[in-house]
Order: structure tokens, then C-alpha cells, then sequence
């Protein structure tokens, strides 16, 4: 009886023994393998860290790994500022190499000495076989009230804490001056109102790739596809105080899917050159309607009188300079491909070359229905908040602390 | 003989198919009674009146060959033991225990090198052939915004389902913002293509 009954058995005994061991010792590397680094200058310091519920599962021929970390953080600046937005840089090159995240809180006012926490919620899958690494949790960069930074800024950081941080000011003015000028009631209106807009705003899922390091299978597909493309062409809408008029645009545009989108500005400013321009994006489907899907940033503008971009070009005063961003957008809803029937562009961030910024008004949002449906902004969206969870009492004395 | 004899004993020996000292009893028997000589004599001519019926019927009911018969049935019994004989020993319902422990022992380390053999796999760097390059993709959905490389893939989720505002930036990056439900603070999760 041994000889045709001790196979099977050892199969269900060895084989899966074999692969706790692996799962445990992948569940104890998960713990152990998330590597938090600050700078030993860091304004901020970590407190502690808590791993939640951390933990590894196997699915088909993958391994999951599910972080579900908190870290506390402490404000130790030693000129006392007062931090208000914080992001770390998040890298798993094992899992994924070419590609990295990063875990943002903006629109917090913690003063020095102070505590705050920042969660990150991350899932990593790879397949059974392939290495284990460490996940990588660093420091990028740290704003201040004063509008100062701090960081190594690897993923620009900087710049986006800092429109941040203004349109955040932008913002908090705007429902002061309500609060002021029509009272507890004009404001409970306007917060209505924001709440509507942003409940209205429909969303579509996109998939974005880089169209000249498509390869391998993603890159037959398209050697594959000789089907032409339309170009379509960018419509913009003007903003009065805009100091960057976007001129024209194209994009090739098949069904669902956009490639190498392109967008010619001219910077209007007299006298500063411009380092940053974004170009809000609203895609519009067979059907009529229109969604915000993002933008067309222009980091290292190729300025039309210079040869090539780099990473400091500029647009001088008066000039022109093309955004050109190497990328393929697919649009889905639902599940579903949503074809691209029309393109609409709007300026909607500057940065000039001294690091002062630029973004629309409130003035200016409200001037047209496509762009009063753009997304609310990070502290807008904290104060709707505040209002549905707290009530009208609690978003006066938020708007009343600074 | 105090006692009647019964009638099988009468009717055998009416047929001539008892012992001789059994004949010898029931005669002196018979011979003193007429009752019983009566029966034997009802059984002999029985007996008579059946063998010539059997000979008038010759025609219709044919000569029975009781030996070829006889021996058609010894036949078939042989036929039935030999057949046996090719299928062998009927199969017990259980079977015997023959344990076979290094059998069992190379099994077993077989298996167990092939668990190795996969545990260790698992630490071995990345085995992607040579060559075999995968770009990295973001996209974003309702749970949150996820980069991927071939079969690999980051995901920053969103915190208890809430969906977040998301966009996409064409130079490669995509950005979720949502709420906190329990703190009522922002948190803007990214991934970028680099």
C-alpha cells in the first residue's frame, strides 16, 4: 500500500511545506525590506512607523504584497516654519524598474515641534520567481509656510508642493472673502455650490505610456498598426490674465487612444522668462461629453529660437516654445474605450524662471462652464470636507487659523 | 420389519436401485405383506408403462444421449476452471502492506529537492531573458494609480475605496488626490514613468 500512496502523499505534504516556508519568509522580508531614509538634515524626522496590515499573499503565479504603512513624522525645523506640504518618494526597482511613486500630504499647517502622519497604501505584485526587493521610502522635499522648501527634489517636488501651496492661498482667500462679504450664509451657498461642481465632475480612467520607449510587445503592436491616425487639432480657451497664450496643437488621434501630443505657447510676459507651462486637457466623445483628463506639461520647453530642450530651457519674454511631451493616452470608462472625438486646451500653471508662479484666478475658473468643471484643488477639497463631516462652524474656524 | 417401509425405499427397489441388504429386508418385507406388495407392484408397472412410452415416442422425442450430455457438461466445468486459472487469484479487498522504504526515501528527496529547487529560485535576480526589455506604464482606475513593468506592478491605492481626483500629466506621471475620511487631510499619491 506504501508504494502507490507515499507519492501523493509527500506531494501534499513536502511540496506545500516547501512554499510556506517561502510565503513566510517573503511575509518576514516584507517587514523588514521597507527601507525609510531621511537626510540627517531633515526638517522633518521620523517618529515611528506602524506596518498595519502588511502582508503577502499568493495568487496564481504571483506573489501580492500589500503595505499598508503609517509613518509619523515630526516638524523639527529650527527656524521654527510652520510645514505645509510634505512628499516622499517611493521606489521599488525590483518590481518595478522604470517606474517609481510618491505619497503626498499638502494642504497641512503643522508648526514646529509638532507631530503628523502620512499614510502609504501600496500593493506590489510580481511573478513567483522573480527577486524580492526592498521598497524604498525617502524624503523629496518639504514646503514651508513661507513658501521655502527643502529636499532633493528628484521629482519636482518643489514646484508642484508650491502651486500647490498657491492655489491653496487662492482658495482660502476666495471663501474668507465670501465669509466676509456675504456671511455665514453666502458662504454655506458657495460651499454648496463647490460641492455640486466637484460631484459633477466626471472622470475617465487613463493608461499613459512613453511613445519612444514603447518596446517589445507594446512596440509590434504598434509596428503592427498601420492604421492612420487622424490629427486632430487643439481648440483653447483664452484666460484674461494668462501670461501664456497657448497658439495651436495637434495630436494624432485613433479611437480611444492619443499619441505625441503637441502644443505650441508664446510666453507674454515682457520681462521673465518662463521655465514651466501646463496646458489643462479636456477630451470630448462621440457622445458629446467632456472630461478633464489632465494636462500637457512642458518641463524643458523647446524653446522655437533655441536648438533642442534640456532641462533648463526656457521661454524668454515674447517668445514662443512648443510642449511635446513623448507620450501615448488611452481613455476608458468603465471598462470601456471611450473614442476621442475633440481636444480642448487651457493654460492652467506657469512657472517663470525665478520660481514665482502663476495659476487662474478664481475670477478666471469662473469665466467659462469647461472650466468651472476642473478638479477642485487639494485645500478646496479639504474644506468640503470639513463641511459635509463637520458642519459650517468647524470650515469658520478652519478658515479663521491662518 | 415391525414397521412399513416407505414408499422411496419401495419405489427403488421396484427400479433395482438398492443395496443388496436393503433388497434383502424390503423382499422378505414385501413378501409377507400384501399392502406393500401391492405398492411395489403398482411401482413396477409405473415403471414399465414409462419406458414403454418412451419407446413409442421415439420418433417425436429423440434418443437422449445421457453420456454425451454428461459429457458436454464435464466439458464446460474444465472450460470454466481453465478460464479462472488465465485471470488468476481474485483481488482482496484490501491490500497487502508492502512497505518499500527507499522507494518511499528517493521519493521524498526528490520532492524536496524540487522545493528547494523553487524556494531558491525565488532569490535568484531578476531572470528576465536577455534582450527582453518591458516599459513601464501608469494608468490609473478607482482604486488608485499603478505603475507596471511586464508582470510587475506598484499600485498606491486610495484609503478605504474613497476614489480619488485623478490626472494625468502626458510627460509621464499620474496623480490620484483624495480626502481622509478619519483625519479629513488630503493625501496625493503618484506614479511616474521614467
Amino acid at each position: 500500500m506504501w508504494n502507490k500512496i507515499s507519492i501523493p502523499v509527500l506531494l501534499l505534504t513536502v511540496l506545500p511545506a516547501a512554499g510556506l516556508l517561502h510565503a513566510q519568509a517573503t511575509a518576514n522580508d516584507a517587514a523588514s525590506s521597507v527601507k525609510i531614509d531621511l537626510p540627517a538634515d531633515s526638517p522633518v524626522t521620523l517618529i515611528s512607523y506602524s506596518m498595519g496590515q502588511t502582508r503577502v499573499t499568493a495568487r496564481g503565479g504571483a506573489m501580492v504584497l500589500d503595505l499598508d504603512m503609517s509613518l509619523t513624522l515630526r516638524n523639527n525645523d529650527s527656524a521654527a516654519r510652520s510645514v505645509r506640504d510634505v512628499m516622499l518618494l517611493i521606489t521599488a526597482q525590483e518590481f518595478t524598474p522604470g517606474g517609481k511613486g510618491s505619497v503626498a500630504r499638502p494642504s497641512i499647517d503643522v508648526p514646529a515641534g509638532q507631530n503628523f502622519t502620512l499614510p502609504i497604501k501600496l500593493r506590489l505584485i510580481r511573478p513567483v520567481q522573480q527577486a524580492n526587493g526592498p521598497v524604498r521610502v525617502q524624503l523629496d522635499g518639504v514646503l514651508f509656510n513661507d513658501l521655502s522648501f527643502y529636499g532633493p527634489n528628484r521629482l519636482n517636488s518643489q514646484r508642484a508642493m508650491t502651486l500647490w501651496e498657491v492655489e491653496a492661498q487662492r482658495d482660502r482667500a476666495y471663501y474668507k472673502q465670501i465669509l466676509q462679504a456675504k456671511g455665514e450664509t453666502g458662504l454655506q451657498k458657495e460651499i454648496l455650490n463647490g460641492m455640486k461642481k466637484a460631484a459633477d465632475h466626471p472622470q475617465l480612467d487613463v493608461a499613459l505610456s512613453h511613445t519612444g520607449r514603447t518596446v517589445g510587445s507594446a512596440a509590434a503592436n504598434l509596428a503592427a498598426d498601420t492604421t492612420p491616425a487622424d490629427k486632430a487639432h487643439f481648440a483653447f480657451l483664452e484666460l484674461p490674465d494668462s501670461p501664456v497664450l497657448a497658439v495651436q496643437g495637434q495630436a494624432d488621434i485613433k479611437g480611444n487612444e492619443v499619441r505625441s501630443p503637441w502644443i505650441e505657447v508664446q510666453n507674454l510676459d515682457k520681462k521673465k522668462a518662463v521655465r514651466y507651462v501646463e496646458i489643462g486637457w479636456v477630451v470630448k466623445d462621440k457622445e458629446g461629453n467632456e472630461y478633464l483628463v489632465g494636462s500637457v506639461p512642458g518641463s524643458g520647453v523647446s524653446a522655437l529660437n533655441t536648438s533642442g530642450a534640456g532641462s533648463n530651457a526656457v521661454i524668454q519674454a515674447g517668445q514662443r516654445g512648443r510642449l511635446e511631451p513623448d507620450a501615448t493616452l488611452k481613455f476608458s470608462h468603465a471598462g470601456r474605450p471611450v473614442a476621442i472625438d475633440g481636444m480642448t486646451g487651457f493654460v492652467t500653471q506657469v512657472e517663470f524662471a525665478d520660481g514665482k508662479v502663476w495659476v487662474p484666478s478664481r475670477k478666471d475658473l469662473d469665466s467659462s462652464p469647461l472650466l468651472r468643471s476642473m478638479s477642485p484643488s487639494t485645500e478646496e477639497q479639504r474644506l468640503l470636507d470639513i463641511y459635509a463631516k463637520q458642519g459650517l462652524n468647524a470650515l469658520v474656524a478652519d478658515l479663521a487659523k491662518y | 420389519m415391525s414397521t412399513h417401509p416407505s414408499e422411496t425405499d419401495l419405489a427403488l427397489l421396484a427400479g433395482g436401485d438398492c443395496s443388496w441388504l436393503q433388497r434383502f429386508f424390503l423382499r422378505r418385507h414385501v413378501a409377507r405383506c400384501g399392502d406393500c406388495n401391492d405398492t411395489l407392484t403398482s411401482f413396477a408397472e409405473l415403471r414399465s408403462e414409462t419406458l414403454e412410452l418412451a419407446n413409442n415416442n421415439a420418433g417425436i422425442m429423440p434418443e437422449t444421449d445421457w453420456n454425451r450430455l454428461a459429457g458436454e457438461m464435464r466439458a464446460n466445468i474444465r472450460l470454466g476452471l481453465a478460464a479462472g486459472e488465465c485471470v488468476g487469484e481474485a483481488p482482496s479487498a484490501i491490500l497487502p502492506v508492502s512497505w518499500k522504504p527507499r522507494l518511499a526515501m528517493g521519493a521524498a528527496c526528490v520532492l524536496l529537492l524540487a522545493g528547494a529547487g523553487i524556494f531558491l529560485h525565488g532569490l535568484l535576480p531578476n531572470d528576465n531573458p536577455a534582450g527582453v526589455v518591458h516599459a513601464a506604464t501608469v494608468e490609473s482606475n478607482s482604486t488608485g494609480v499603478q505603475v507596471t513593468t511586464g508582470a510587475s506592478s506598484m499600485t498606491l491605492m486610495n484609503h478605504a475605496g474613497v476614489a480619488g481626483d485623478q490626472t494625468v500629466s502626458s510627460d509621464g506621471a499620474i496623480r490620484a488626490s483624495y480626502v481622509d475620511g478619519d483625519t479629513g487631510t488630503v493625501t496625493v499619491t503618484s506614479v511616474y514613468v521614467e
